[in-house]
């Protein structure tokens, strides 16, 4: 008898470990997590803005109505669950029951289509434009409501998180000013995993756990402090230190990230958000830039990969094509810049020379203007290699650096430049982000297209694939139009950018959205209570 | 003058800051044939240290600092020379009108010029520049106008001063008229502080652009010492030779016009030695 | 000289209502329409750009909004931010301590230091002590403060690890009492002793000329016949005479070591007014740029006036002049 208890003792002795390593893996509970931004958020309504500060802090307290999955697919967030129609002219959303504003009252439809018509339809500066497309928003009872579309737009689900469309409370804003409400710069009330705690200005602001969350037993920290941190070298160090336990990647000096990845105490992540690139726009009204033949050879004349090396320390990859080639499903592989516009020289000056521009008795064939945001990372180190590059080709670039508000002017308002460098996020499809640098645009509006180039059987293709409520035709019309782009080439993609965020390694459950704003109800930290 | 060139021989710091002051023109004058590369061809070496083939190393985008640093010292020394000359031109001018014409004149041009010298020029500088655009010219034009007060303020004491000389007197006995006693006797004694400003000056003038540069005003399409300290800043752990060397180069080139400026001062005011 | 003090007074607003409009006109002729900074990164309603105009008043006419301007900032308001999304002011205020902690401290150790080699010079003239501290001071005269702030910083911060490289305090939990002053203070190390090295070296100077100056005097010389020695001679005669020149040093100076230390608190990432400047020349957000320039001329203009007075009421020759 005795040898049994001992051998059953001995079983479970060896078990025991291999149970604790199993909890490892169980979320605990408890913890504060500080992140740090870069200046004080300039609202806390994250329906009206696209600021990166202001979502960082907002979305922890509000919700959209879905979240993006690591495959960039809709998951539920407040809206359990949703019905598209065939012909896409209908979405009805069917609401998650039990949800509570921070403030006590019950979250419902009428809270969702005030949002939709009153604020993101008027407001918010990205979402606006998906609206455009939208008849009206029912709500026939307290859970569901029901989006009619005047033409289908099928990026639409895409956009409904809290990025894009997050959810404000009727009973607090209807009536009132929406841009000069009181909630948007103190005690805000939402339905996410934290509430409103303090803010201390300039400094830090706190938020604790929402106890009535309306996911069980979620958040797992009690606490969320956004740092701010004006200092970009300063963030770097206080993360080193253990004073900050994460940085976005909006906040974090890329030229760091070699030496964060060496640190034991860091975990340091790419593809943490809907992706971005760098362009290159030729402004095509401009001689000698009207000639497809010069600005492929321009193209062909741009070492792309040594940008990626010096200028975004290799956090990305040489452009292939219009649609960035993280959109996986919109990215046609027959189309790829490293091989079409592989970096060769002679082959440019080639071009050049049939293109009729010979060089003249000083070796320069032509001038160019050079115009970007100074303040943007990454830029000056392109433009400098650009400039150089270009100039074995006899091509004399005078380099521009202007502040943001000239580049609008300049770029955008007024197309007083040759060539200018920008970056635009995809904003996770193609529709949203990408069609808007190739489309006609004649009324200078900023971040559209920027080159005077107008391709009438372009502008159909994109109008198309926004509309198809199928995945595989909108497929078929942006594998036809990167064909065209990448011919006509108006615009030159010189890198797929991908997002870095670094935190602490006690931090677990991070990134499993696609972008950095949601889900942080589902972060934990080894420190904490093996329960509530 | 003989007399003034032997005083300044005498000089140990004036003679070695013309000693340096030369090297450094040479230098810039013969840029395009000592330096290595074009200072603006980037490449992929980046990040070399100081070694064979890299004298001084190369910095984030594969650029040589050693070329960076012989192309460098043609702006600093353009625009310090030409700014601190065209404020020494601007500063004798109104130090004489001042000067001579007193009166009305003289206080309304020295109210301006106060009015200039509170703003501290660096800060004006800074803010004219964010405005008007970074370029060479607007840099040397900026400065000159922001730099003549002080000019102008010894160039007026002096005038003031030397007006009720003797020599002054005899002229206005002999006949000369106002004007020609102002330019033929009375200036060319008043122009030797406005010399010795004018040197110090071109070294006040290389701190002040390569100050703009750092500050990320300076001209984008030149290689300039202050721009290569800015671009150094984001990278000081990974490559101190970024840093080090444009920023050597500031120093030698203002140590150089301010000694060379001592010793003219000392050559051309014997009085204001410091003797007891 | 309580007349005196008041003429003085009295040129002040006129000055700085000269400056306000220099200022203000040599901004306002920027290019680049500051409202469409506001709006942000993707396209906006017409509606919503025009209140953005509306609230900053950027829709009326220029000598409109010049009136404006200047009855705010009598008031204190020195507008608001485009980038920071603040009022100004309290922007520049809330920075005010950072840069005064770092200017008074190197100008303190600047004067007292500069005066003591300036003494240490002055004892034995044209000796070869005199030579290389006059030497020395031309070199501290021309070393770009920047520079010499990354120097430090490479020094004593990368390689050797003894003092912190950024910022006014350490990262770690806020640390409180006198564990916060020794943090504070070992950040202020490094970046005092940038800022101050140009001014000690002016001081020196000075302070050697001074010296040589009141001890070549007569009196001196008869107290030295009567037997006091070197030092007290020194210390109780020549210092006071000389401590005069250095004070004024500092206020008519002050323009300098502002500029210098803009500089420095870029270089450090030191969190005051210097810093905000180039971080609003970065960003273009002229408003800051403004306020901050109002600012500095007002601490010029004021310590101009101090400056003056004291010189007044120690020499009294000047205030008959007035």
């Amino acid at each position: 008898m005795t040898r049994l208890v001992l051998f059953l003792v001995l079983v479970f002795a060896t078990l025991a470990p291999a149970q604790t390593a199993a909890q490892s893996e169980t979320p605990r509970h408890g913890g504060t997590m500080v992140f740090a931004i870069g200046a004080n958020p300039e609202t806390l309504n994250p329906a009206v803005t696209t600021g990166v500060e202001a979502l960082g802090v907002a979305c922890k307290m509000f919700n959209g109505l879905v979240y993006l999955d690591r495959d960039w697919n809709p998951q539920p967030e407040l809206a359990r669950s949703w019905t598209v129609s065939k012909d896409g002219l209908r979405i009805a959303f069917s609401l998650q029951p039990n949800v509570k504003w921070h403030d006590g009252q019950a979250f419902s439809s009428a809270d969702v289509k005030f949002t939709m018509e009153e604020v993101l339809a008027k407001f918010h500066p990205r979402t606006r434009l998906a609206f455009v497309n939208v008849e009206a928003v029912d709500a026939p009872d307290p859970l569901t409501v029901v989006v009619r579309f005047k033409k289908a737009y099928a990026p639409f689900l895409h956009q409904m998180t809290c990025q894009e469309a997050a959810i404000l409370p009727r009973h607090l804003y209807q009536g009132t000013d929406v841009l000069k409400n009181p909630r948007n710069s103190d005690a805000p009330i939402g339905t996410g995993p934290f509430k409103w705690g303090r803010w201390v200005r300039g400094d830090f602001i706190e938020m604790v756990r929402n106890d009535q969350y309306f996911r069980p037993g979620l958040p797992y920290l009690d606490k969320m402090i956004a740092k701010i941190t004006p200092d970009a070298p300063a963030r770097v160090l206080a993360l080193e230190a253990g004073d900050v336990d994460y940085i976005q990647s909006f906040f974090l000096l890329k030229q760091e990230v070699a030496r964060l990845r060496q640190n034991a105490n860091l975990q340091v992540k790419q593809d943490t958000d809907l992706p971005g690139v760098f362009l290159l726009f030729f402004n095509t009204q401009r001689k000698p830039l009207d000639d497809k033949g010069v600005r492929q050879a321009l193209a062909l004349g741009t070492n792309r990969q040594q940008m990626l090396e010096q200028a975004v320390f290799g956090l990305g990859s040489v452009g292939k094509s219009a649609i960035h080639t993280g959109l996986r499903w919109a990215y046609n592989p027959a189309v790829d810049y490293t091989k079409l516009y592989a970096y060769n020289a002679s082959k440019a000056n080639a071009l050049l020379d049939q293109a009729g521009y010979r060089r003249g008795a000083d070796g320069t064939r032509f001038k160019l203007r050079l115009v970007y945001n100074v303040a943007q990372a990454g830029l000056p180190a392109m433009a400098e290699i650009a400039r150089d590059n270009w100039k074995a080709l006899g091509v004399e670039v005078s380099v521009e650096p202007v502040e943001f508000q000239v580049t609008l002017d300049r770029v955008f308002a007024k197309r007083d430049y040759e060539v200018t460098l920008q970056p635009y996020t995809t904003a996770g499809d193609p529709a949203i982000g990408i069609a808007r640098a190739y489309v006609t645009m004649n009324e200078g509006r900023p971040f559209t297209n920027p080159t005077g180039y107008s391709n009438p059987k372009v502008d159909d293709l994109f109008a198309q694939a926004a509309v198809a409520p199928v995945r595989d035709d909108r497929r078929k019309a942006y594998f036809e139009v990167q064909k065209i782009i990448a011919e006509d080439l108006p615009a030159l993609v010189l890198i797929d950018r991908t997002e870095v965020d670094v935190a602490g390694a006690k931090f677990r459950g991070l990134w499993q959205s696609a972008e950095p704003y949601d889900l942080w109800d589902r972060v934990w930290w080894t420190g904490g209570r093996a329960s509530r | 003058m003989s007399h003034i060139w032997r005083r300044f021989w005498k000089s140990r710091p004036g003679v070695v800051g013309l000693a340096l002051v030369l090297l450094l023109l040479s230098a810039a004058a013969l840029a395009p044939q000592l330096a290595s590369r074009p200072p603006l061809a980037t490449s992929a070496a980046a990040f070399r240290p100081p070694g064979v083939g890299d004298l001084l190393g190369t910095d984030n985008l594969g650029r040589d600092v050693w070329s960076g640093l012989l192309h460098g010292a043609r702006v600093s020394l353009l625009v310090g020379v030409l700014s601190a000359g065209f404020a020494a031109l601007i500063g004798v001018t109104v130090g004489a009108a001042a000067g001579a014409a007193g009166g009305r004149v003289d206080a309304f041009l020295m109210r301006l010029s106060d009015l200039l010298q509170t703003i501290p020029q660096f800060f004006l500088a800074l803010l004219i520049v964010a405005l008007a655009g970074r370029g060479l010219w607007k840099i040397v034009a900026v400065l000159a106008i922001l730099g003549w007060p002080l000019t102008a303020r010894l160039v007026r004491a002096e005038f003031l001063s030397l007006r009720e000389r003797e020599f002054v007197e005899a002229a206005r006995a002999l006949g000369m008229s106002d004007l020609r006693v102002a330019l033929m006797v009375i200036l060319p004694n008043a122009v030797s502080p406005a010399i010795v400003a004018a040197t110090l000056g071109v070294a006040e003038a290389i701190l002040l652009e390569s100050g703009l540069s750092f500050f990320g005003l300076g001209d984008p399409n030149l290689i300039s010492w202050g721009l290569m300290l800015q671009n150094a800043q984001g990278f000081l752990r990974r490559a101190w030779w970024m840093a080090v060397f444009p920023g050597l180069a500031i120093f030698m080139a203002v140590v150089s016009f301010n000694l060379f400026g001592d010793g003219l001062s000392d050559a051309l005011n014997p009085r204001l030695r410091q003797r007891t | 000289m309580a007349r005196y003090a008041l003429v003085r007074l009295l040129q002040i607003p006129p000055v700085l209502l000269g400056l306000v409009t220099v200022i203000w006109l040599v901004v306002r002729l920027a290019p680049g329409d500051p409202v469409l900074a506001l709006v942000g990164d993707f396209p906006a309603p017409d509606e919503y750009v025009k209140r953005i105009r509306e609230e900053f008043g950027l829709d009326r006419s220029l000598p409109e909004q010049f009136f404006r301007y200047v009855t705010a900032v009598a008031r204190g308001d020195l507008g608001f931010s485009f980038v920071f999304r603040r009022p100004v002011l309290g922007l520049v205020l809330e920075r005010a301590g950072a840069t005064a902690l770092l200017t008074v401290t190197a100008l303190l150790f600047a004067s007292l230091a500069g005066v003591a080699v300036g003494v240490l010079s002055a004892r034995r003239p044209f000796s070869w002590v005199d030579g290389l501290i006059s030497g020395g001071s031309v070199v501290g005269f021309s070393v770009p403060v920047f520079w010499l702030g990354q120097l430090l910083i490479l020094l004593f911060a990368v390689t050797l690890g003894w003092l912190p490289a950024q910022g006014m305090v350490s990262v770690r939990e806020n640390p409180e009492g006198w564990a916060r002053i020794r943090d504070i203070a070992l950040h202020l190390v490094l970046p005092a002793a940038a800022l101050s090295l140009r001014f000690l070296a002016m001081t020196a100077r000075l302070a050697r000329a001074s010296m040589l100056e009141v001890l070549g005097r007569d009196y001196i010389r008869t107290a030295q016949a009567k037997g006091a020695s070197g030092a007290r001679v020194l210390i109780g005669h020549a210092l006071p005479n000389a401590a005069l020149p250095v004070l004024t040093l500092v206020g008519y100076n002050l323009g300098f070591v502002l500029a210098g230390s803009a500089l420095v608190e870029t270089v450090f990432g030191w969190p005051g007014i210097g810093r905000l400047l180039y971080d609003s020349v970065f960003a273009r957000d002229f408003p800051v740029l403004l306020g901050i320039m109002i600012v500095v001329s007002l601490t010029v203009v004021l310590a101009n006036l101090v400056t003056d007075l004291l010189y007044a009421y120690v020499d009294p020759r000047i205030r008959y002049r007035a």
